[in-house]
């Protein structure tokens, strides 16, 4: 099986409220110190493996300039082998683009594009905190599209303090309207050491509502179902053929190798993730050492408990025989006494029973929402 | 050596006004320890002692000292166990002694420990020397705390002894004092043997070793003892003496104080208190004021993992080999499960015997609200004693609770304050002085219930500090009590229950739904709660069912991130408490504590 390749990009013109993400202010100098500390790790990478996804993210990648950005994505493409119909997804934000960066980006090899839009309503966007308004966000898609974009997804976030259900609706019909392949939607979450964190600790914010947030939830399941997009993982929806591979891979627990400040591997059975520290990257790099923080050895035990939650994200679920082929174990028996109850509250269902190849095991739309509750069952 | 060169003393304080500081500066200058081998504070030994700064055991050290007449002397330094909970230990470690080091804080003056202890001291007919400690700080005031001890204690300051024991100042003025002031022990070594036991702890290879002060005789290994009180006999296998170290000896006289090792298994069968004497030419009359200690305050211990049951029982066990003042008995609750119901001598003691049963023993233990013990007249006009709400039966005659006579010493500016909280408490006034100018002596008879919970701190908040505070046990007492229930989803909750005053039912069924509403986190349906009196709801809350729980955030390939999220929840819900189909965090079965 081909593996993902993904590179972190710890820079942006300006935080995020919300960001708790490894990323700090850009600077020309130290930029180009960090690429070249990534281009040395990049050669680290044994040369037989073969690639099928690339994706770079951050931070906010098209902070960096357009040569930069060649030079990058050129690097990568000459030292690594990717299969032919390779994905390549590159994180930009809409106040970073303009027309020459992103066909530069396009025909360095790079073929999907995931817009940080987040919302399309400007009051929501200068309280997160982001560079852009929303028509920036429109005109970003429409040059990807001018620059040889076909694969195009669009990040957004709900539940954003003071937003309302018809607030969350406009966002979604305006994003629909760009006809992206690919739209994210995540629940605005609140990370201790943000601004966000302290705003809400102070009292100046105030979280919404559960109830409002289930209905958003409940309405962008409805409302893009009904625009042709399928729900394929808790957050995540897509036109037919265009779910991220990328992710899918994190999901279904293939290799990855993550290079670049804070990013993580998963190779041979063991993940393992580099120092969060830009500094100290950087002199593990120079110093021809490893930046790598943290190994873990992943038992068996703790594979298949990662296999059950990243599995039952997807909403297609878990097939039963492809788990047994792969982990050994018969899930519908061995979490029997689990599943019967989880079953009964109405948080999981069984697809298929009398035909084992095609019986999955997979959270009803409940379950998505209290998709925790299930998953500790099996941790 | 003579008995007439022996010097038994105790040295008693308020909490924090000096007493270990003052007992390593002599322990220093008799040259008990090489400097090296003091680790700060060395009588408390124990690890919960130091970093509580409490002496829970009592201590014995023998001291050789040269005095200053040329002659040289045996010191026994008696230490005394330092909280209220144990002043029964307190009061045996005072008989030992022929007198005290009465130390009070130069800055802090006389606290309402001070007076008890010193009190107690009296009680037993002990010299006391009044020592003023930590002269050197800035505040020090001494004589206006000369004049308080005069006043409030009625003893003579006009030598009184000044010290500052972080300084090294007046230690030995103070051990002079020892050996001038204080009486060398009476009794003869030739009448029968008369050992009083002021403590005892279990050594995993030689059984118990019982700390004793001789008053008459002389024991020698291979001499055949009796425990009076518990009326069985040892023989003797080693005696010897604390330097702190033990040292064995040929022979303990009269006045003297030493260990005793007398293959004793069990520590149930030697009790603080009891007198030993010889078996064949016994004394004719034992040591006075033995009493059988019995636990005050009781709560329910349960494993938060019910596989942990039996090494709860295991632990149980070997903790009682080293600490017979509480007790413990199986009881099960439909909410809990499988758990004991332990007794202790008070709160102090308990969260020390749980703080234990966790650290030595590596258990995860959950208790419920600590009770006292009720005395309940049935119909039948038979009494019976329960010390859980869940025992009280659904009709009865009356029901008397413990009562405590509370001494508090407040300055006069925060008596308002105080007299609030005792009467809120169902308090009754039984004296009230002026000691000198500024402070106030006033006690009053309290249910003990209701100075379990919160009243030390209220006492402390309501005086900025400045109150202090003592009681003693004086009986059970009629008091208009009710039980109160606490129901789930319309289940009773057995380990919720408590037995509340009549007339503030109202207000804790109300209080403690409320609280409960609090620290109960959401469920995946509505969670109802109701606090009930018989089949009467006096109070309701609801928890609104949990919609949503849910990691939408993509953390690109940061699965160990992910996971670890899920193992907090998980841990969380582990330490919960299934009932029924609600769970139910530990801190809901302390909530009844924090009702007012």
């Amino acid at each position: 099986m081909p593996a993902s390749l993904y590179l972190h990009i710890p820079f942006c013109l300006k935080r995020c409220i919300y960001c708790d993400f490894v990323s700090g202010i850009y600077e020309a100098g130290k930029a180009d110190e960090y690429i070249s500390a990534l281009k040395k790790e990049i050669i680290t990478i044994p040369r037989d493996t073969s690639f099928s996804t690339l994706f770079i993210g951050g931070g906010t990648p098209t902070a960096l300039s357009a040569d930069v950005l060649r030079d990058l994505i050129l690097h990568i493409f000459n030292y690594l082998s990717f299969t032919h119909n390779y994905e390549a997804t590159i994180e930009a934000n809409p106040g970073t683009l303009d027309k020459e960066k992103l066909t530069v980006i396009r025909e360095a090899g790079m073929n999907r594009l995931s817009i940080g839009t987040q919302s399309l309503n400007d009051d929501e966007l200068m309280l997160l905190g982001r560079l852009h308004n929303s028509s920036d966000a429109e005109t970003a898609v429409h040059m990807a599209r001018e620059a040889g974009f076909e694969n195009i997804g669009i990040d957004l976030i709900y539940g954003i303090p003071g937003q309302s259900i018809l607030s969350w609706r406009n966002t979604l019909e305006k994003a629909v309207k760009l006809k992206p392949e690919h739209i994210s939607t995540y629940e605005l979450t609140v990370e201790k050491g943000t601004v966000l964190y302290s705003r809400y600790q102070e009292g100046i914010l105030k979280s919404l509502d559960d109830d409002l947030i289930v209905e958003m939830y409940n309405h962008t399941i409805d409302y893009l179902a009904s625009e042709g997009y399928s729900h394929y993982e808790i957050s995540n929806f897509a036109m037919h053929g265009y779910s991220c591979r990328h992710n899918l891979n994190y999901w279904d627990r293939g290799e990855y190798h993550g290079v670049g400040v804070g990013s993580h591997s998963f190779v041979n059975g063991n993940r393992f993730y580099n120092t969060g520290n830009l500094e100290d990257y950087l002199k593990d790099v120079s110093e021809e050492r490893i930046p790598a923080a943290e190994r873990e050895d992943i038992t068996e035990e703790k594979a298949l408990s990662e296999a059950v939650f990243l599995g039952l994200r997807k909403t297609e679920g878990i097939n039963v025989e492809s788990f047994f082929k792969r982990y050994g174990i018969n899930i519908l028996s061995q979490y029997q006494y689990e599943l019967s109850d989880m079953q009964a509250k109405g948080l999981i269902e069984i697809t298929n029973s009398e035909c084992s190849y095609e019986t999955n095991l997979r959270l009803t739309r409940r379950g998505l929402l209290l998709s925790n509750e299930v998953f500790v069952k099996f941790i | 050596m003579s008995s007439n060169n022996i010097r038994n003393f105790s040295i008693i304080a308020h909490i924090d006004h000096g007493k270990s500081t003052i007992a390593d500066r002599i322990l220093e200058l008799t040259g008990a320890l090489s400097l090296r081998e003091m680790s700060k504070q060395v009588l408390d030994s124990m690890d919960l002692e130091k970093e509580r700064g409490i002496t829970i055991k009592a201590h014995a050290v023998r001291l050789n000292y040269k005095a200053l007449d040329g002659k040289d002397y045996i010191l026994n330094l008696i230490d005394t166990p330092g909280h209220v909970d144990f002043s029964y230990e307190v009061s045996r470690s005072l008989a030992s002694c022929e007198g005290a080091l009465l130390v009070v804080d130069a800055t802090q003056g006389v606290e309402a420990q001070t007076l008890a202890n010193a009190y107690l001291a009296s009680e037993n007919h002990l010299e006391i020397i009044p020592v003023i400690n930590k002269i050197d700080l800035p505040g020090a005031e001494p004589e206006r705390v000369k004049e308080q001890i005069e006043e409030s204690i009625g003893i003579d300051c006009s030598d009184v002894i000044i010290t500052s024991a972080k300084e090294g100042i007046g230690i030995r003025d103070a051990l002079e004092a020892v050996v001038k002031r204080l009486p060398p022990p009476k009794g003869s070594s030739s009448l029968p043997l008369k050992a009083l036991i002021f403590d005892l702890w279990f050594d995993n290879y030689q059984g118990v070793i019982v700390l004793v002060r001789l008053f008459d005789g002389t024991i020698k290994k291979g001499d055949k003892i009796l425990l009076m009180a518990v009326q069985k006999s040892y023989e003797v296998l080693e005696i010897g003496v604390l330097t702190p170290h033990k040292k064995a000896v040929e022979e303990l006289k009269s006045g003297e104080v030493g260990y005793i090792i007398a293959g004793i298994r069990n520590v149930a069968d030697t009790k603080v208190g009891d007198t030993i004497t010889d078996a064949e030419n016994p004394t004719q009359e034992p040591c006075p004021g033995y009493k059988d200690v019995k636990p005050m305050v009781f709560s329910g211990l349960y494993p938060t993992e019910p596989n942990q049951y039996a090494e709860l029982k295991d632990a149980l066990e070997k903790l009682k080999l080293n600490d017979s003042s509480f007790s413990y008995e199986p009881e099960s609750s439909t909410a809990l499960g499988f758990g004991y119901r332990c007794g202790f001598l008070g709160l102090l003691h308990m969260e020390i015997v749980k703080e234990r049963l966790e650290r030595e023993f590596n258990l995860s233990l959950l208790n419920t609200a600590p009770t006292v013990v009720y005395r309940v007249t049935q119909t039948d006009k038979s009494i019976i004693y329960i010390d859980s709400p869940a025992k009280l039966p659904q009709n009865y005659e009356k029901i008397e609770e413990p009562f405590v006579k509370t001494l508090i010493f407040v300055p006069s500016k925060y008596i308002g304050p105080i007299l609030a909280l005792c009467e809120e408490k169902h308090g009754v006034q039984k004296e009230f002085d002026y000691i000198g100018k500024e402070r106030i002596r006033v006690t009053y008879e309290l249910p003990l219930s209701e100075i379990l919970w919160d009243f030390y701190d209220k006492l402390k908040s309501s005086s900025s500090g400045y109150a202090s505070m003592d009681y003693e046990f004086i009986g059970h007492r009629v008091s208009k009590l009710t039980k109160l229930d606490v129901l789930l989803n319309g289940e009773p909750v057995d380990a919720l229950s408590m037995i509340v005053h009549a007339d503030s039912a109202y207000l804790k069924g109300r209080q403690i739904t409320e609280k409960l509403k609090e620290v109960i986190p959401r469920q995946m349906f509505e969670v109802i709660i109701q606090a009930a009196i018989g089949s009467k709801i006096i109070a309701r809350e609801s928890i609104k069912a949990m919609k949503k729980n849910v990691l939408a955030k993509c953390y690109g390939g940061d699965i160990t991130r992910k996971r670890k999220l899920l193992e907090k929840q998980k841990e969380g819900k582990r330490r919960m408490k299934q009932f029924g189909r609600v769970e139910i965090p530990q801190e809901a079965f302390l909530a009844v504590l924090k009702v007012k």
